[in-house]
């Protein structure tokens, strides 16, 4: 009885932790696309003869929250109950105006002269309007997500921050795969069993247990404030006091990164070498090649779905981990991205912005209200396609990869 | 070239690869030590227990008495008094906000002060130079006499020793009508005997005190703290002593002993676990507050907050993510077709790669208000779930197809949800005040914190949980299939040897996942970060709201400065916090060798009529 009992049970945490799973996917999705469908433009008639016309931010069971008009950086909004409402209606011609400086003028009919206002500084936008407008607008209000620039406060366009995140990680791929491979290499080919490979194996496993804020911590208070300000002594004493690797920035980012998804990259490496066959370490190895040359031209080369593995998995852990960037210089608004045309091409001394950390700002920050949590669950969609998509090709090149250990007679 | 130059060129390239290899696991290695060793180091003035101390630099013959190093000059008639109370009349002014406030001591009867009984000491508030005083910016208040004091450093408060060894704090404020008053508040005691001379230290609320048997101690007049400086004992009726900042000066019998005060700033070991006794506070309570802004200095930095926060935001996970895992897991070895085996595989490491951030997301712009508003819903789906499930029927679930099973248990499971999600809705709204946390609050007197533990355990365990479940079932799939494949032709069921076979085999391995858990649950941030109030509480109650180690980091430590005792603080919460992981983590290595050592006692009974 108990036994059936707990069997149903087990089966029911099963549907529960997958179905918790796909509701938080399906709200991320649903919330991030919503956060681009731009919000129509109403007409309302009110009690009294009143008639307001203004965004539909927010509608609850009692009330509507309108954007009346955005002047100079300031929005006024008006928040209405239901029941005062004796008319709503929302008309194809009603139109959008936005500056370039942020302001923002509705207008309920845009075909009369008073909508006709200066076309050099205002761009017009139908929000209520179907068909091809629709599509049209769906995918201005994409491409601004997208390539807006940022603005001080934190809002705009998610483009720079995603070059960044891309850039940080893959400056971290270029530190941590070749260490990776050469640690896994070591353990899984050379190291015999002695005292001495066994503390090192098992330090190299202890570093998957350290808590990734940790890393931060340990960015903040030796990289940046003792190896930092050392090398601004050495290399730019001429810019101090103002502080160039003495403050957060790319370069110690990536490597807290680094050492971050050390222990992924060394596990899945490890794991693929182990099941290469043996015969053909031993064939190449009766052939008269020495040792590195069998790892490198017959080890690597079987193993080399593992290693792509490894280098998705590491990637997908680096874009997915905020906590230790906050330590070590992803900031909310940063003038200048961290590549560019001018000679080192990469920046490596330049705080950038993130993903994740975007996500987080948007969430927490107060200025933004409706508009920046909205902003935040789409930054948030990106980052999850991101790191899902990424995670994916990673499953899928580990289901090859068995496939082909199949082909080459391992079990 | 010839042969043996070649085959030389190429041992040589393997020798140096090996070693390229070799250096590459060394320094990876050397890098885990790097971030302990970094750790270990900040936090080292903070691991010696003996906190403040005295140091002696040298010594000098001085044969002379020095006069000027009259200020704690005792004779044999008078107290070592300080020099507030030694010359009544002489006012102690301070600038306090752009004003003048001033300390003096009055003669309040003659005739009692000739006998050495009573004296008061006045207050006064000067608006600008030269002006006189208005009444309202005068406050007076009784002193006994023998007592010692010292301007403390907001400027406006007096610490008083009397001669009972208590100490008390004065301090001025403006009662509803605008009048000044000199409030005492209520007085600590110290061992030993009578204090006889106070002397401040630096800017912070650091006092050097004599008593009157002429030990030395180091008062931390914020955090009503003392220590005694074994190392220097007066004779208070011939020596003399002299302190400015940080060096003392000490003159016995021709001799003049320089000392200066050392790990001044670093509390001892003990001090960052014993609450402390605030002013304006009934009982001592165990604070962080790495900025005290009432003025009185030193930071308050007490671990339990932080720890105990860590720890019930990682134990909540476990409680709520490592059940749903494991009996995840178990269900998950049912099924027999590898498609349906590697799906449910691959979507707990898809969820397991979900970033924190977006969980934290959602926990604190959904289920947190959701929760607040919602408690009795969520009570109900979660009863109706536990209930649907146990309820009979559907016996032969692990015989079942794997379509079938799968249909079976998301069946139970959504309909155990709405149903219990719906009978709990409809009953919280007939509650008073239609809310069950409102009706808790009234009825039990439970405050329900919207951003409290619970939200953030259950968000922390749905982030460990695929982790716990992809290593369980990796232990519940090392069973020997021998073993597995002859129960099942002895006539066991598939639940037999769920139970009595796969479990116990792989019980090892689940306890061992459990504790990587945990050690993950301790290590999470955004979600503690975004789903909890972030207040540093002392307590165990799920209800309310926490702060973790983690989350201290990541808000404080960018601000911190280096070298500050906050700053060595905070390395030391996070080396315990890495201690603790690594730690685990070594215990799971142990649980898991253990599963793979020792065969384990199986029970399996074998056709048993059910």
């Amino acid at each position: 009885m108990i036994g059936r009992s707990l069997e149903r049970l087990a089966g029911g945490a099963l549907a529960l932790l997958l179905g918790a799973f796909a509701l938080i996917t399906a709200a991320v999705v649903y919330q991030g696309i919503a956060a681009l469908v731009p919000p129509p433009l109403l007409q309302l008639q009110l009690h009294g003869g009143e008639q307001v016309n203004g965004l539909l931010l927010r509608e609850t069971e009692t009330e509507l929250e309108l954007l009346l008009e955005v002047r100079a950086a300031k929005p006024s909004w008006r928040r209405l109950q239901r029941s005062q409402i004796v008319h709503r209606s929302a008309p194809e011609s009603a139109c959008l105006l936005h500056a370039s400086d942020g302001r923002i003028r509705l207008h309920v009919d845009c075909t009369t002269a008073a909508a006709a206002a200066d076309p050099e500084t205002w761009t017009r936008s139908y929000p209520n309007a179907g068909g091809t407008l629709a599509l049209q607008r769906w995918w201005q209000a994409a491409r601004d997500f997208l390539l807006a620039p940022v603005r001080p406060d934190g809002q705009g366009g998610i483009g720079s921050a995603l070059v960044s995140t891309l850039v940080l990680v893959l400056l971290m791929t270029v530190l941590v795969v070749p260490l990776g491979i050469g640690v896994a290499l070591y353990l899984a080919e050379y190291a015999q069993d002695t005292r001495l490979t066994r503390a090192l194996r098992l330090t190299v496993a202890n570093l998957a247990a350290v808590p990734p804020v940790v890393f931060g911590l340990f960015g903040l208070g030796l990289l940046v404030h003792v190896f930092g300000s050392q090398l601004d002594q050495w290399l730019f004493a001429e810019r101090l006091p103002s502080p160039t690797f003495a403050t957060g920035g790319l370069l110690w980012a990536s490597l807290v990164l680094a050492l971050l998804t050390l222990p992924v990259v060394v596990v899945a490496c490890e794991q693929g070498l182990q099941r290469v066959p043996m015969r053909l370490r031993e064939a190449s190895l009766a052939l008269g090649a020495t040792r590195s040359e069998t790892v490198l031209r017959v080890l690597l080369p079987a193993a080399r779905p593992a290693l792509l593995t490894a280098f998705i998995l590491a990637v997908a852990r680096a874009s997915a981990e905020v906590a230790p960037l906050l330590l070590v210089g992803a900031v909310r608004y940063a003038a200048r991205l961290p590549v560019s045309s001018e000679a080192p091409f990469v920046h490596l001394e330049r705080p950038f912005m993130h993903l994740g950390y975007r996500v987080l700002d948007l969430a927490t920050s107060s200025a933004g209200g409706h508009f920046a949590l909205q902003q935040a669950f789409a930054c948030a969609l990106v980052l999850l396609l991101l790191v899902l998509a990424l995670n994916g090709a990673a499953i899928a090149a580990r289901f090859r990869l068995r496939a082909r250990y199949r082909d080459l007679g391992t079990p | 070239m010839s042969t043996s130059a070649v085959l030389q060129r190429r041992l040589w390239r393997d020798r140096a690869f090996r070693g390229a290899l070799a250096v590459a696991a060394v320094s990876s290695a050397a890098a885990l030590l790097a971030v302990v060793a970094f750790l270990l180091a900040g936090a080292l003035p903070l691991l010696d227990w003996r906190g403040p101390g005295l140091k002696q630099l040298g010594t000098r013959s001085l044969d002379a008495r020095p006069r000027h190093l009259s200020v704690g000059r005792p004779t044999a008639s008078t107290p070592l008094l300080d020099l507030l109370l030694a010359r009544p009349g002489v006012p102690q002014c301070a600038e306090v906000g752009g004003r003048m406030g001033c300390y003096r001591s009055t003669v309040a009867r003659p005739d009692l002060a000739a006998n050495g009984t009573g004296a008061q000491i006045e207050f006064t508030l000067q608006r600008c130079a030269g002006c006189t005083i208005a009444a309202q910016d005068r406050a007076v208040a009784e002193v006994r006499p023998g007592q010692v004091a010292v301007l403390l450093s907001d400027k406006r408060s007096l610490l008083l020793a009397d001669s009972a060894a208590s100490l008390s704090l004065l301090r001025p404020h403006r009662d509803q009508l605008g009048q000044l008053q000199l409030q005492v508040e209520p007085s600590w005691t110290l061992p030993g005997a009578a204090l006889i001379a106070l002397h401040r230290i630096g800017d912070a609320d650091r006092l050097l005190a004599i008593d009157a048997d002429g030990a030395l101690s180091l008062i931390d007049a914020s955090q009503r703290r003392w220590h005694d400086l074994a190392e220097l004992q007066v004779d208070t009726r011939n020596d003399a002593l002299f302190a400015a900042e940080e060096q003392i000066f000490h003159w016995r019998q021709g001799e003049l002993r320089h000392y200066r005060l050392s790990r001044l700033d670093t509390p001892p070991l003990l001090d960052l676990w014993q609450p402390l006794q605030v002013a304006g506070q009934s009982k001592p309570a165990a604070l962080w507050q790495p900025h005290s802004d009432d003025g009185a200095g030193t930071p308050r930095l007490n671990l339990w907050p932080l720890l105990l926060g860590s720890l019930k935001a990682a134990l909540l996970g476990l409680l709520f993510g490592a059940p749903l895992a494991v009996a995840a897991a178990m269900h998950s070895v049912q099924y027999r077709s590898g498609l349906w085996r590697d799906g449910i595989k691959s979507s707990f490491e898809l969820m397991e790669a979900v970033p924190t951030v977006i969980l934290g997301l959602i926990a604190g712009l959904w289920v947190a208000p959701w929760l607040d508003q919602h408690l009795g819903a969520a009570l109900g789906a979660v009863l109706g779930w536990l209930l649907l499930m146990v309820l009979p029927g559907g016996d032969r679930h692990s015989e079942l197809s794997d379509r079938n099973r799968a249909a079976h248990s998301l069946v139970r499971c959504a309909l155990g949800l709405m149903l219990g999600g719906w009978l709990g809705s409809t009953l919280e709204s007939q509650l008073p005040g239609g809310r069950l946390t409102a009706w808790m609050h009234s009825t039990w007197g439970w405050s329900y914190e919207p951003y409290n533990a619970v939200v953030v355990g259950l968000l922390v365990g749905l982030a460990i949980a695929p982790m716990i479940y992809s290593l369980s079932e990796e232990a519940l799939r090392r069973a020997p299939a021998g073993l597995q494949e002859a129960a099942l032709a002895l006539g066991a069921s598939r639940r037999d040897t769920l139970f009595g076979l796969l479990l116990p085999t792989a019980l090892p391995g689940i306890i061992a996942a459990c504790l990587l858990g945990f050690g993950r649950a301790l290590g999470e941030t955004l979600i503690v970060l975004l789903a909890s109030n972030n207040a540093p509480i002392a307590d165990l109650n799920p209800l309310s709201g926490l702060r973790s180690i983690t989350t201290t980091l990541v808000l404080e430590a960018p601000t911190a400065v280096p070298g500050s005792v906050h700053y060595r603080v905070l390395l030391l919460a996070t080396l315990l916090l890495m201690a603790t992981t690594i730690g685990l983590n070594l215990l799971a290595n142990r649980w898991r060798a253990r599963m793979a050592r020792r065969p384990p006692r199986l029970r399996l009974h074998v056709g048993r009529k059910q």
